[in-house]
């Protein structure tokens, strides 16, 4: 039942009761009313004609006229009927009423004799006389009763007023009495009904609350069929679209996130690679410039050495030589950043690369107290690569770490671990191969990470380092068509992530396509 | 769905039914409990009746009946013929000229004693029109400076009879004083011309008196109120019983009317009768103009009766009972409580 309905049952209920009891207390009232009043107007009327009996008494006295005589019966006879007509209703009614009859019942004997009286007075003095004592107190006597009859009318009018007055009091103690269950019972009806309408409106508010706190596993159960039961569904209904709605956002706000994240690396990739072209160029620019040159200076030195002129110059030859080898090697390492230098790709397992690299630096490693993990599974797919190229990454990445680690913790700490791991993963459809490797470094200030893969940065010192190894790593992947990530967290590791395609069979040019 | 839509516009329905009637039942309720008794206007066949009227003020509400139509509106085709006395008009119901009169009581009484089937079934006005009016010059200024004086009256009129109740109410009589025998137009010139002394008389010859000799004048008013009363026959009330209801309450409502608008009133009698307005204003709180039965009606009757047997007037020795020239049933049935016979 809905709460219109509920509300407007209540109220018909109610006004239901309350207009019948009302009804029948004012049917009731009025009937006591109706009953004083049509009671007082005969008895006022028994009064009035009780007066003009009189008034007729002594008019006919006045001149004995016939038709005072007639009125005076009339007067009677409707009294008569009056008197009739009043119904005594207790005992004492009954008295008064049986006594107001007895009088009324002894006016016409004493007013027949007086007529009679009258008519026959055609005698002589003394009888006259007689006749007109016997009319006095004739008339005294009829004067004696209706007085009589008035104080009896009264009282019989106080009678019928005391019990209407006491019929009066016992209806507006029924009203009263009436009127408290029915206050009651509409008084329940409201508390019921509203009871059940607040109730369900409480539960839905709270469960509006749990909602809008971010609950939208929260289920409403009002337990009703109206109209706060049909809301409460819906609420359900609502709630329950909102928690796929906020599922699919998240899912979607997830996705997007990653796209962006992909996104701004390969935009942060396609600058850095950009950079690394127009240094590479610059790069390999300067080293052929410097390159003919420079073995003219060093062929210089060597003659100069083969004939000295004495031990000084020789000293000063070996230092030319010494540093031109030193340009010699850095212009070497400028022409392979730039790619100058071609070898063919060729098949090759990550897990070897690290091997021979390993071989080659772990004395040093050893030497610095660094511990080592590999976390390689045995089936990784081949990579297609330059080897060579890619240990040298392999050896510049773990040098770093080696570093890091020995700058962190000069001596020996448990922390002073590198951990290489090579996982395959999937990217776009195709398959890749990532090698991370870890130190617990002191980690890269985010300043200092967009730089490092820049030429000649470094934060070594001048003789520990040119510069280049990180450059010249990041264009070697590069060339792979690979991608070289850096991932750190200041003061706890640093990650850096080499991943390139698997070997499936492409030819190098392919290979490019499919990452393109 | 469907269903507990159809159930609750059902509800609606019922409850839209359910108030309408418990509003028309307040309404025709409250109507009935609260309306004003109004007599429906009559739609019946329409009587024809012949009233025949005194032209002057006490005969008011006859003329305004007919002038607001009321005779018309309760199915009476009234025909007014005016006489310039009650007597004239008793006269013209007695020679069945007339179904209706209007007339004095004292004209009334005078032929009920042959004339036992008039009947009075109201009046149209009571009115205190009949007073002694004297000369202050003939050095009368108290009522008992009247012994011995001439007073001017119409001999064996009501106005005698009026005298006579005025001497005894006063401790004189006729013998004290000595009665001149005038018509009502002589008195006015007699008093006038100092023929007699004083004069017993009524409307309009007193305001006549009075306009004549200004300040010189003193008046008493005659004792008994003067009833000017509805009369028709008993056969005529007989057959047309519903016909004298309506005449009553066309009378009734002009009544009314007069009360509401007495003013109008005084202006539509002055140019009906062709009064001087002085006159009017001079009259008009004398009259009243009512439509009773009333037991005082009935002793004055008896006492005027008595007042002619005691002068001769008739050959009857025994005073009517004039409660059998009552016919009340119109006035009752129209408007009760103007009926005050004792019976």
């Amino acid at each position: 039942m809905s709460i219109r309905k509920k509300l407007q049952f209540s109220i018909l209920v109610g006004g239901a009761m309350a207009v019948l009891v009302l009804g029948l207390v004012l049917a009731w009232t009025s009937r006591q009313v109706h009953e004083a009043v049509e009671q007082s107007r005969l008895i006022h009327d028994v009064v009035k004609g009780v007066f003009e009996l009189n008034i007729v008494t002594n008019d006919y006295l006045l001149h004995h006229a016939e038709r005072a005589q007639a009125q005076w019966q009339l007067k009677y006879g409707s009294l008569d009927q009056l008197l009739t007509g009043i119904e005594a209703r207790n005992p004492e009614e009954e008295e008064i009423l049986g006594r107001v009859i007895q009088e009324h019942a002894q006016l016409q004997p004493l007013f027949s004799q007086l007529v009679t009286d009258y008519q026959s007075r055609e005698l002589s003095g003394e009888e006259i006389a007689l006749s007109l004592a016997l009319e006095r107190r004739l008339v005294s006597q009829l004067l004696v009763k209706a007085q009589m009859m008035v104080e009896d009318t009264f009282r019989l009018e106080e009678a019928v007023r005391a019990r209407v007055e006491s019929a009066q009091r016992r209806g507006s103690f029924l009203l009263m009495a009436l009127c408290l269950p029915i206050l009651g019972v509409i008084i329940v009806l409201i508390v019921l009904v509203s009871n059940k309408v607040v109730a369900g409106i409480t539960t839905l508010h709270r469960g509006t609350e749990l909602v809008a706190l971010g609950d939208l596993e929260h289920h409403v159960n009002v337990g009703s069929s109206d109209e706060i039961g049909d809301l409460a569904s819906a609420f359900n209904e609502m709630t329950g679209r909102l928690r796929e709605s906020y599922q699919a956002l998240e899912e979607e706000i997830v996705e997007r996130k990653q796209v962006e994240f992909e996104r701004n690396l390969m935009e942060a990739q396609l600058q850095q690679q950009q950079k690394l072209e127009s240094l590479g160029t610059l790069a390999s620019g300067v080293a052929h410039e410097i390159n003919n040159p420079l073995m003219g200076i060093i062929n210089y030195a060597e003659l100069l050495k083969d004939e000295p002129t004495d031990e000084q110059a020789v000293q000063y030859a070996d230092s030319i030589i010494k540093e031109g080898n030193r340009v010699a090697t850095i212009v070497r390492n400028l022409l392979s950043f730039a790619r100058q230098d071609k070898e063919s790709h060729s098949p090759a397992d990550l897990k070897d690369i690290i091997d021979s690299s390993l071989s080659l630096i772990s004395s040093t490693m050893r030497k610095d107290q660094i511990t080592i993990e590999v976390d390689a599974p045995d089936d990784l797919p081949n990579v297609r690569c330059r080897s060579q190229q890619i240990q040298q990454v392999v050896i510049n990445l773990l040098t770093n770490a080696h570093d890091a680690l020995n700058e962190r913790y000069p001596s020996y700490d448990e922390n002073k671990l590198i951990r290489i791991s090579v996982q395959p993963l999937e990217i776009e459809g195709s398959t890749w191969v990532r090698m991370t490797i870890e130190d617990r470094g002191p980690g890269i200030p985010e300043d200092l990470a967009e730089r490092i893969f820049d030429p000649f940065f470094t934060t070594k010192p001048r003789d520990e380092g040119t510069g280049l190894g990180l450059s010249v790593s990041f264009g070697i992947v590069r060339e792979h068509k690979g991608r070289l990530l850096v991932e750190s967290k200041l003061g706890e590791y640093t990650r850096f992530h080499m991943e390139l395609a698997a070997d499936n069979g492409w030819t190098h040019a392919e290979a490019q396509d499919g990452v393109a | 769905m469907a269903g507990e839509e159809q159930g609750r516009r059902r509800f609606r329905t019922w409850v839209g039914i359910l108030s309408v009637l418990i509003a028309l039942g307040l309404a025709v309720g409250g109507y009935f409990l609260l309306r004003q008794e109004e007599p429906g206007k009559y739609a019946g066949p329409v009587d024809k009746v012949t009233v025949a009227a005194a032209e002057y003020l006490a005969g008011a509400l006859i003329y305004v009946a007919e002038d607001q139509r009321f005779f018309e509106e309760n199915g009476l085709d009234v025909t007014i013929r005016g006489y310039g006395s009650g007597k004239a008009c008793a006269d013209a119901l007695i020679n069945r000229e007339a179904d209706i009169c209007t007339s004095a009581g004292f004209v009334f009484v005078s032929n009920s004693s042959q004339h036992v089937d008039l009947r009075v079934f109201g009046t149209v006005a009571t009115a205190q029109v009949k007073e002694l009016i004297v000369r202050k010059d003939r050095g009368i200024t108290t009522i008992d400076d009247l012994a011995g004086k001439r007073i001017g009256v119409t001999r064996r009129s009501g106005a005698e009879f009026l005298l006579g109740v005025f001497l005894t109410l006063n401790g004189l009589s006729y013998e004290t004083v000595e009665l001149v025998d005038l018509k009502p137009s002589e008195i006015v010139e007699a008093i006038s011309d100092g023929d007699i002394d004083a004069a017993f008389t009524w409307d309009p010859y007193s305001y006549d008196i009075k306009k004549e000799l200004g300040e010189n004048v003193i008046s008493w008013f005659g004792g008994e109120e003067f009833y000017f009363l509805l009369l028709a026959q008993r056969d005529w009330i007989e057959d047309n019983p519903a016909a004298a209801e309506r005449f009553i309450e066309s009378l009734l409502e002009a009544e009314e009317y007069i009360e509401d608008n007495s003013e109008k009133v005084k202006e539509f009698v002055k140019g009906r009768f062709d009064y001087e307005a002085d006159y009017i204003e001079y009259s008009w709180p004398r009259q009243e103009f009512a439509v009773i039965l009333e037991q005082a009606m009935l002793i004055t009757f008896e006492d005027q009766a008595r007042w002619r047997i005691e002068n001769n007037l008739t050959d009857k020795t025994q005073i009517p009972n004039y409660l059998n020239f009552i016919y009340w049933d119109a006035l009752e049935a129209a408007k009760p409580e103007a009926v005050t016979v004792i019976r």
